[in-house]
């Protein structure tokens, strides 16, 4: 009985150990495959896909940040910026970076004149990434800089600003800099440069910041431009042909000047225009450059072409005696009027006094193919070749497709469609004792450090007549302005030769009296010609004749070009027979530029914009913040240094004052002090109710109540 | 009593493995403070470490009767613990789960986890314990639904549903039949997948039927479960849609398929393991883990320091890691063989029971095996109270195993 309960109890005992040995057995493979689960995901995950999540993760932290080429500026012929990329720098740091941040901040705050302390306290931060100053000018990033401060970052952004001078010409870029129009679209790719680019890490938050050591190329700027235009130049062109505009009440109008001798454009001036700064003015109406786009039917100024021909081919002398019929002349049963009827007269007067009967009767007599010929001879029906975009070649029919009266009426200057540079090219090759030169406005390209890549030379495109017929042709356009219809283009105290022209409008087929083309076209100084320009007026309302409308333009553009300090004064003064007066040099020496709009702008900032326009500032008050209101007004013309008065805004407390309970005097200063305006109501001497608010947000006005 | 030397009464290898992962984890902590750009988290965790290998000797030189004789009573402390809880606590991430003692925040709902287990294995080495018997089944399964319908309440489904990790082995350790187990599991098993896919559940089913067959017990029984199961999956299948909350069905979609939704619901799934995915064999290297560094991964300290592990020291890193983690786990089921007592090899099978759980469902999470649920990794994760419980429940295997020889049947 023993025996067996002890038999059963270690037989229970044996049961139970197997038991537990297996239950054992069970929990220990369990957890192994598990673990096997677990290390075999991990290895796929780890081994196989990792590849893939570590593109994954670099797609999600790393950010590649373009560092944009600072954009090539573009300059007039004596390297004044007509425009250019400002470029500001901020300067930031990654603390974790930065050995020895005694350094670091000492530096800055002897560069930036802050306190030492301040910049210690950033750098101090426990982050990746701090701004420690933004928006500088690159003379003080340059500054700092050169002092190889580890783990600073300097980052740049660019805005270009325009002189506002040939607008039309230079053109305009779009929010990415990328050049849309004129010039800025021709030579996008030189102006452009090579954008850098900057690795950023990226934190889940979406912070991005630079950090010392990763990937990064440096942009390479572009190249600047050089062109032939002359600020001084082109600045009385656009003032007189807004004066012009304003005059003769025409609702568009061109100025375009050369040098007859080089082919070089000095200005080209187009109204209406547009503030290249202010990207609201560009209309399409206003960013056209008419001095190339823009046909139309030259009139009396073509008759060049006749003079030209009949001079070469010894038809027409300066004295022979020609029948201008008193004004009314029959051909083919069509009639031509002369707006002044001559009876006989010589050859020289019926150009002077622009015969248009004189001026078909020659070309009758020289011929359809020879007037062709010359006609072509000077470049109208193609293009000029200029290196501006959109020009227009016009139109010059071949003669096969010419009526019986085409030619008699081509030679005053209709059923041909000529541009205003085709015009002044072929006077310029009068000029240029016959010699046509090859129009262009690209003088040189620059390189970033200033060295020329590429210049263009003056080249001759054609002879278009001998130096003999050039010679008598312009005594015939002496005479026109000397005592003819363009005595109103002479300019003071130097000889000129010109032509007007005077063309009524094909509207829609027809012509319509009360719309006229009405130009000038004309060089200086008429012994040795140095300059041409010619002056379209459009629609002119007060008075359509080109003596009128535009011969009067053309004199003042030539008074003050041949006055004016600068380059071409010189050049004309040195061949000119009749010295211009001394006296007006510094009345017209005066050079104006265009105020940009600086509101918004730290006075650092502001400093330099103005610095590029040739401005300078002055402060109406001590302010430490941005500017918030500038006494004259962006767009106005002044002279160039002039001090631009500006309101600086208080940057620590940009909260309304309490002015209630103050004196007027003393409530408009204390405004004043922050650059707002107060308008008062009432006549009481005391303040009794303000709008805003004190402690409201100033919002540049300010109303006032004052006590009865 | 003789005494022994030292060497027979510390058991090296739990020992070196508990703090070789208390390491790993002040290292991930480090990292990811480091990131976060605030030394603060690594402070605190440092100064719990200290705080919980203090207790850890405390625990380890109670005399061994304490362990069970007051096993009733920690469990009762905790509970009232529990109870302050949804009284005084203060909201933390959405779900009160904290209690403030003296200025410092504790979670009660981590050493519970411990004294419950305690309390479950005091009772079911009783002698007179017949956990066969209904009445003390129900007993059983009481004394851990109390906690967990406290938690609950607070609501932290993630920690309660830890509980349920060591009730299964403790009371199949305590004698219950297996089988029993087998059948109450096939209903709640077919309920989730037919959820998930009802055709994955013909599969399902006819891998239940065969495990049925293998344990050749009652017909009847088996059919009843295997029928019910069949039913609550379909029902689950239908209403589910309905019962479950719109961001619990939105865990659960984003489970099956982490890139189905990128920056909502599937962010975290997707983080952890591009994350642990970048990392490759050999890792970025310590603190050069962009993910970590950059705070792409969510609740980095915590519930995903896996993530820092894996990132950092790559599949290396990970595999020493888990190979520490089952030495530790198979020491603990080796000394329930050697130590030859109930109550012992009760509360060593829930311990296990818990640790194992925590690191299949935390690490499954990262990797995308299991749905991302609040639960931390043991040892690994910020959070002192976890820490505290973690290293309390290592010093009882270690107080057993320093008292084995008097401990018997």
């Amino acid at each position: 009985m023993e025996f067996f309960r002890k038999h059963k109890q270690e037989r229970e005992t044996e049961k139970r150990e197997r038991e537990l040995n297996t239950r054992m057995l069970v929990a220990v493979s369990g957890l192994f495959v598990f673990a096997a689960l677990i290390i075999g995901r991990l290895l796929f995950i780890q081994i196989i896909e990792a590849p893939e999540y570590q593109a994954r993760a670099r797609k999600q932290y790393e950010s590649r940040l373009i560092v944009k080429a600072k954009r090539g500026t573009l300059y007039d012929r004596s390297m004044n910026r007509l425009a250019s990329s400002l470029t500001y720098v901020s300067l930031a740091a990654d603390p974790s970076m930065i050995e020895n941040k005694e350094e670091v901040a000492a530096a800055f705050a002897e560069v930036f004149g802050k306190s030492k302390a301040g910049y210690l306290q950033k750098l101090s931060e426990r982050t990746r990434f701090v701004w420690l100053e933004r928006r500088i000018s690159s003379e003080k990033a340059g500054i700092v800089s050169a002092k190889k401060l580890s783990g600073v970052i300097a980052m740049k952004e660019q805005n270009r600003h325009y002189e506002n001078l040939a607008a039309q010409v230079l053109g305009f870029t779009d929010a990415d800099n990328t050049g849309i129009s004129g010039l800025e679209q021709s030579l996008n790719d030189t102006l452009k440069g090579r954008d850098g680019f900057l690795v950023m890490q990226r934190t889940a938050s979406g912070k991005a910041f630079p950090r010392v050591g990763y990937p990064h190329q440096e942009a390479a700027d572009g190249k600047s431009a050089m062109l032939t235009i002359d600020i001084t130049v082109q600045a009385i062109a656009e003032d007189e042909l807004r004066r012009g505009i304003v005059a003769s009440g025409s609702s568009a109008g061109t100025v375009i000047i050369i040098d007859v001798r080089t082919g070089e454009i000095l200005a080209i001036a187009n109204y209406p225009d547009f503030d290249a700064n202010n990207k609201l003015t560009y209309t399409p109406e206003a960013t056209r450059n008419r001095a190339i786009t823009d046909g139309f039917e030259p009139g009396s100024t073509f008759k060049l072409v006749q003079a030209t021909a009949a001079t070469e081919l010894g038809l027409r002398k300066a004295d022979d005696k020609v029948n201008a019929e008193n004004g009314k002349f029959k051909i083919k049963n069509r009639v031509i009027t002369d707006h002044e009827p001559l009876g006989t007269v010589t050859y020289k007067q019926s150009i002077a006094h622009s015969s248009n009967i004189v001026a078909a009767k020659t070309a009758i007599i020289i011929g359809e193919e020879k007037f062709y010929k010359y006609a072509a001879g000077f470049g109208f029906g193609a293009k000029t070749g200029i290196d501006l975009q959109g020009e227009v070649r016009g139109q010059l029919k071949a003669t096969k497709e010419w009526s019986g009266i085409t030619l008699p009426w081509m030679s005053q200057g209709y059923e041909v469609m000529v541009t205003p540079l085709q015009v002044l090219c072929a006077y310029a090759a009068l000029a240029n004792n016959g010699v046509q030169m090859q129009p262009f406005i690209i003088k040189k390209i620059l390189s970033p450090d200033g060295k020329v890549f590429a210049e263009k030379k003056p080249a001759e495109l054609r002879r278009v007549m001998k130096p003999k017929t050039a010679a008598d042709v312009k005594e015939y356009f002496r005479a026109v302005v000397d005592s003819g219809t363009g005595i109103s283009a002479r300019p003071e105290g130097i000889d000129a030769a010109g032509k007007t022209g005077t063309a009524q409008k094909l509207v829609g087929g027809t012509y319509k009296s009360g719309s006229y083309a009405s130009s000038f076209v004309g060089f200086f100084p008429v012994d040795k010609p140095r300059v041409a320009a010619i002056v379209m007026m459009d629609n002119p309302t007060n008075g359509y004749y080109g003596s009128i409308a535009a011969a009067p333009v053309f004199s003042r553009i030539a008074s003050r070009i041949a006055t004016a300090s600068g380059e071409y004064q010189e050049k004309i003064q040195a061949v000119a027979v009749r010295k211009p007066s001394r006296e007006k040099d510094f009345l017209d020496s005066v050079q104006t530029v265009t105020v940009p709009n600086v509101c918004g702008l730290a006075a650092e900032e502001a400093r330099e914009l103005l610095k590029v326009h040739r401005l300078d500032f002055k402060r109406e008050n001590e302010m430490k913040g941005a500017v918030i209101s500038q006494s004259i007004k962006a767009g106005t013309r002044v002279e160039v240094w002039s001090k631009v008065p500006l309101m600086f805004e208080d940057a620590n407390a940009s909260k309304m004052p309490s002015l209630v309970g103050l004196k007027a005097d003393r409530a408009i200063y204390e405004a004043k002090q922050l650059g707002i305006k107060v308008s008062m109501q009432g006549t009481g001497g005391i303040v009794v109710s303000q709008r805003p608010k004190a402690g409201d947000k100033p919002n540049g006005d300010c109303q006032i109540v004052m006590s009865n | 009593m003789k005494e022994k030397k030292l060497t027979e009464q510390i058991d090296f290898t739990l020992l070196v493995s508990m703090l070789l992962l208390i390491g790993f984890g002040l290292l991930a902590i480090y990292s990811a403070s480091n990131g976060a750009g605030s030394m603060r988290n690594f402070n605190k965790q440092l100064m719990w470490s200290g705080i919980s290998i203090a207790v850890f000797v405390l625990i380890y030189f109670l005399p061994y009767r304490v362990l069970q004789d007051w096993s009733y009573i920690a469990y009762g402390i905790s509970i009232v613990g529990l109870v302050l809880v949804l009284i005084l606590a203060r909201r933390i991430a959405g779900s009160e789960s904290w209690l403030e003692i003296g200025g410092a925040s504790f979670q009660p709902s981590e050493v519970t986890k411990f004294t419950t287990i305690l309390a479950l294995a005091n009772f079911l080495s009783r002698k007179n314990t017949d956990i066969k018997s209904f009445k003390d089944f129900s007993i059983a399964v009481a004394i851990v639904l109390l906690p967990v319908a406290l938690i609950l309440r607070q609501p932290d489904a993630g920690t309660a549903l830890m509980y349920l990790t060591f009730i299964v082995p403790m009371i199949v350790v305590g004698g219950f039949d297996f089988f029993y187990i087998v059948l109450l599991a096939i209903p709640i098993v077919f309920a989730l997948v037919g959820f998930l896919n009802l055709s994955a559940l013909i599969f399902v089913g006819i891998a239940a039927m065969i495990v049925i067959a293998l344990f050749r017990r009652s017909l009847i029984l088996s059919t009843l479960s295997l029928g019910a199961g069949a039913g609550l999956g379909i029902m689950s299948s239908v209403y589910a849609a309905r019962i479950l909350k719109p961001h619990q069905q939105k865990r659960l979609a984003t489970f099956l398929d982490p890139m189905s939704d990128p920056q909502g619901a599937g962010y975290n799934a997707l983080q952890a393991k591009v994350a642990i995915g970048s990392g490759g064999l050999t890792g970025k290297g310590f603190l050069q883990g962009t993910q970590t560094q950059l705070k792409f991964i969510p609740a980095q300290w915590t519930d995903f320091i896996f993530c820092v592990i894996g990132e950092e020291f790559g599949f290396i890193g990970c595999a020493v890691l888990l190979i520490t983690f089952l030495v530790l786990l198979l020491r603990l089921t080796v000394l329930a063989d050697i130590i030859k007592n109930k109550f012992t090899a009760l509360v060593l099978a829930g311990i296990i029971s818990v640790f194992t759980g925590h690191l299949i469902i935390n690490v499954g999470m990262t990797i995308g095996l299991t749905p991302v649920v609040g639960v931390p990794l043991p040892f690994l994760s910020y959070g002192g109270s976890s820490l505290l419980a973690n290293v309390i429940a290592v010093a009882l295997a270690m107080n057993f195993y320093r008292n084995r020889r008097n401990l018997s049947f």
